[in-house]
């Protein structure tokens, strides 16, 4: 997508320390497990992020926080092939709270002028509600910025205060851009870059870094009383015509497409109907009147 | 015939009517000079009399008398009664455009049900409306067995209704300069089910940190039962997100559905679903709500006071420490790369445009994604993930501008969810004439090279040139030597704001 370039950053913190929150994903149809989409887009703004600075400037670390199941190791391999070195694996109950064990890692001070922790904006497995980085965000007093799809910049802007610069997506395909001062945590959404293949090889030669989180987590309490159940398919809204008689409910039943209501200009010349769409496009705020005639007037000076 | 009517000499007899043979024949005989008379002495019609009670108990009609003469010389009977008397089908539209919601007014709440509407483009959109209805629904559907309750309580049989109803409040959090609550806006809100609104100013632009901190006053202040927001990635989802945090609630998001739950102690149930969409998770409903588009009926049969609620801000009125995150603005996106399904404003060809580098000229000039039909896809003329319909994508855009498209139904099905349809065409009696809103009937090269030529002049070059030079919206640098530089900023902010209408 072609964007108006943003002037680059003119000095970059010494040593940034980005760090990627990884989950796990299991494919729609076939339920294999594969890593989760958001987060892999995620890690691939990080590794990009990464390759663009200075060599050695950029430190990754990617976490999860998570019970070793048979599926696990696979999804993590996943991430692994997109050119890892490592994940560390935090070990947890299976009705453990992950936020816990997240806290406790990212908590710990590491010697880095600007800090960045990325990851997707939902789980693609359990509940998906997008809570767990707004809750960590909070209990670590780190900004959340939602919807991100790029970031433009990392610039220090006092002594030992840095700021990030992001792309945020809006409805319909729109940009705005963003500076947050960091420590941040960044969600990001589906409209970033798709991430980049995960190769075999990479995949066997990373290591799965697995930790002991310490105190056993506090489990969710959510997840023993709440059942969880397929997902059963939403019903269509009905178009239903409130409507004390049988004439009108009849005639809303057998109504064709609207037809009639609209403007039709015949035997026109073609300006009057380029200046006919013209001003209901400006009516509809999507070309503005008022800059294309000062433009012109601009234009005739 | 006299005897008809007379009573009965012997008491038991009172209620029974006599018959007389004589006056029935007569009434079953048509064609007797009496005839009419005597339906109307018996009660059965004749006389003006449309409609009687039959032998077998059953409302027996006179067809003659009921109806209205139609625009052609016909008897019409229309049962729905909206056309009795009058004379001609104009008084019956208005008759059945006439509003019949019922006014609701809750003079004492018992408590509040707080809805933060989202207010795209400063309009409730659908999905706000399905929110406002979900908190009407929370907000009546058990509100007799509450009055119940208290009436119990009070020991007095007279249940007030009022005192243990919940207030559906509206929230509008509006940016600070220019915070009032428009008339436009306050009907809309009546009509959507608000009975209090309450607005807040907040900083202008994204600011999610004083938006939550409005929200929090409003909790500390009303401390509502539940609160309600639209599930939306930025806005309300976002905002009801941080809200539950920083409350210490743990939300529902992505409910789509309500029902009532003794059993749990909200007295409601709720079905959320997963971020996968796969799963759905069935718990209580707690008091932060991020509700999915469709979670229930938006209000059609009520309409509410929306009266507005004075709360002010006091102890966050916009903190002078540095904002923690600051809103450097919209960015330009160049249309052509915006995907097709959300792109907010769609040029489109088909069969009818034979100029096709005066169409790819006119999108750019106007700032268009370009469209096209099956037909102009097949032939070659756009690329395949260009094409809209049902068998192409469907689009959404808020103006369709359709270049020589007659209108297969599989193209209309594609543009079903577009706002405003713009058709060019040379058949004024095509399909997509009958659907748009605006149509020009004419040559549609000649004409969409006029539209370029009127939005053409200097300016989009500018933008053009900008954008290869690679020069930020900081830096303005003129391309144009005999223009002043302060005009042409100007300019090209207003074509900036013009791009960028969400």
């Amino acid at each position: 997508m072609s964007l108006e370039p943003r002037a680059p950053a003119a000095v970059e913190p010494a040593s940034i320390c980005l760090d990627v929150l990884l989950s796990l994903g299991r494919h729609g149809l076939t339920q294999r497990p594969r890593r989760a989409d958001l987060d892999a887009r995620a890690l691939e703004m990080a590794l990009t992020f990464q390759h663009k600075g200075k060599p050695g400037n950029t430190t990754l670390s990617c976490w999860h926080a998570g019970p070793a199941e048979q599926d696990t190791e696979i999804a993590l391999r996943a991430y692994l092939g997109m050119g890892l070195p490592s994940i560390r694996w935090m070990h947890m109950a299976p009705a453990g709270d992950a936020l816990a064990p997240l806290h406790e890692a990212l908590r710990a001070p590491v010697d880095a002028d600007a800090r960045l922790v990325l990851c997707g904006m939902h789980a693609e497995q359990g509940e998906g509600s997008g809570l767990l980085p707004i809750a960590l965000a909070e209990r670590l007093g780190w900004r959340w910025v939602p919807g991100v799809v790029a970031i433009e910049a990392i610039e220090p802007i006092s002594s030992g205060v840095a700021q990030a610069v992001v792309l945020q997506a809006l409805p319909r395909g729109q940009r705005r851009r963003i500076a947050v001062r960091l420590p941040a945590i960044l969600g990001v959404e589906a409209a970033a870059p798709a991430p980049r293949q995960s190769a075999f090889g990479p995949a066997r030669r990373g290591q799965l870094l697995q930790l002991d989180s310490g105190a056993e987590p506090p489990t969710d309490p959510a997840g023993a009383t709440w059942p969880f159940m397929p997902a059963t398919p939403r019903p269509k809204r009905l178009k239903i015509v409130t409507s004390a008689n049988a004439r009108e409910r009849f005639k809303a039943a057998a109504a064709k497409a609207e037809s009639g209501s609209g403007r039709v200009l015949e035997q026109v010349s073609a300006t009057e109907g380029a200046t006919a769409i013209l001003d209901f496009l400006d009516a509809e705020g999507v070309v503005s009147r008022a800059a294309v005639t000062n433009a012109r007037q601009g234009n005739g000076r | 015939m006299s005897d008809v009517h007379s009573t009965s000499q012997h008491q038991q007899h009172a209620v029974r009517r006599r018959r007389d043979p004589r006056l029935e024949g007569i009434a079953r005989n048509r064609r007797h000079p009496e005839h009419l008379a005597v339906l109307a002495a018996l009660g059965q019609g004749g006389e003006g009399q449309a409609s009687w009670m039959g032998p077998n108990g059953r409302m027996r009609r006179d067809p003659h008398l009921v109806g209205v003469m139609g625009p052609n010389g016909r008897r019409r009977i229309d049962r729905s009664g909206a056309l009795v008397g009058a004379a001609g089908p104009q008084q019956g539209r208005t008759a059945t455009q006439r509003d019949q919601r019922r006014d609701v007014v809750v003079a004492d709440p018992a408590g509040v049900i707080a809805v933060v509407p989202d207010l795209a483009s400063g309009r409730l959109s659908e999905h706000d409306r399905d929110v406002f209805g979900l908190a009407r629904r929370l907000a009546d559907e058990r509100a007799d067995e509450r009055a119940d309750e208290r009436a119990d309580e009070r020991a007095d049989d007279r249940a007030d209704i009022d005192g243990s109803s919940l207030a559906v409040t509206a929230l509008l959090l509006l940016p600070s300069p220019s915070a009032t609550l428009e008339s436009a806006l306050h009907d809309a809100l009546a009509e959507a089910g608000a009975d209090r609104v309450i607005v807040l100013p907040v900083a202008p632009g994204y600011s999610p940190e004083d938006r939550l901190a409005a929200c929090l006053a409003a909790d500390r202040a009303l401390s509502p039962r539940h609160w309600l927001f639209p599930d939306a990635t930025l806005e309300g989802g976002d905002l009801g997100r941080r809200l539950a945090v920083r409350l210490g609630e743990r939300p529902a998001c992505g409910l789509w559905r309500v029902e009532p739950d003794d059993a749990s102690d909200s007295g409601w149930s709720c079905l959320c679903r997963s971020g996968s969409g796969r799963q759905d998770l069935a718990r209580p409903l707690p008091r932060v709500v991020v509700a999915a588009a469709q979670c229930a009926e938006p209000v059609t049969a009520t309409r509410h006071e929306a009266r507005e609620w004075p709360l002010s801000r006091t102890s966050c009125d916009h903190p002078e420490a540095p904002l923690p995150m600051q809103d450097l603005g919209a960015v330009a996106v160049d249309p052509a790369a915006i995907a097709l399904a959300e792109a907010p404003f769609i040029l489109a060809g088909g069969n009818g445009v034979g100029d096709w580098d005066g169409f790819h000229h006119a999108a750019r000039v106007l700032g268009a994604s370009e469209g096209a039909s099956r037909v102009a896809v097949d032939e070659g003329h756009m690329p395949r993930e260009r094409q809209v319909g049902a068998t192409g994508t469907f689009v959404s855009a808020r103006v369709y501008l359709a270049v020589g498209i007659s209108g297969a139904i599989q193209h209309l099905q594609g543009i079903q969810r577009c706002e405003k349809v713009i058709a060019i065409n040379s058949d004024g009696g095509c399909d997509m004439v009958k659907r748009a809103d605006l149509s020009v009937i004419g040559d549609g090269d000649a004409i969409l090279a006029e539209l370029a030529s009127l939005v053409e002049p200097s300016l989009v070059e500018q933008r053009d040139s900008r954008q290869q030079l690679g020069v930020g919206p900081e830096a303005s640098s003129p391309t144009d030597p005999t223009e002043s530089p302060d005009m042409s900023s100007l300019l090209s902010d207003r074509i900036k704001e013009s791009r960028h209408v969400a």
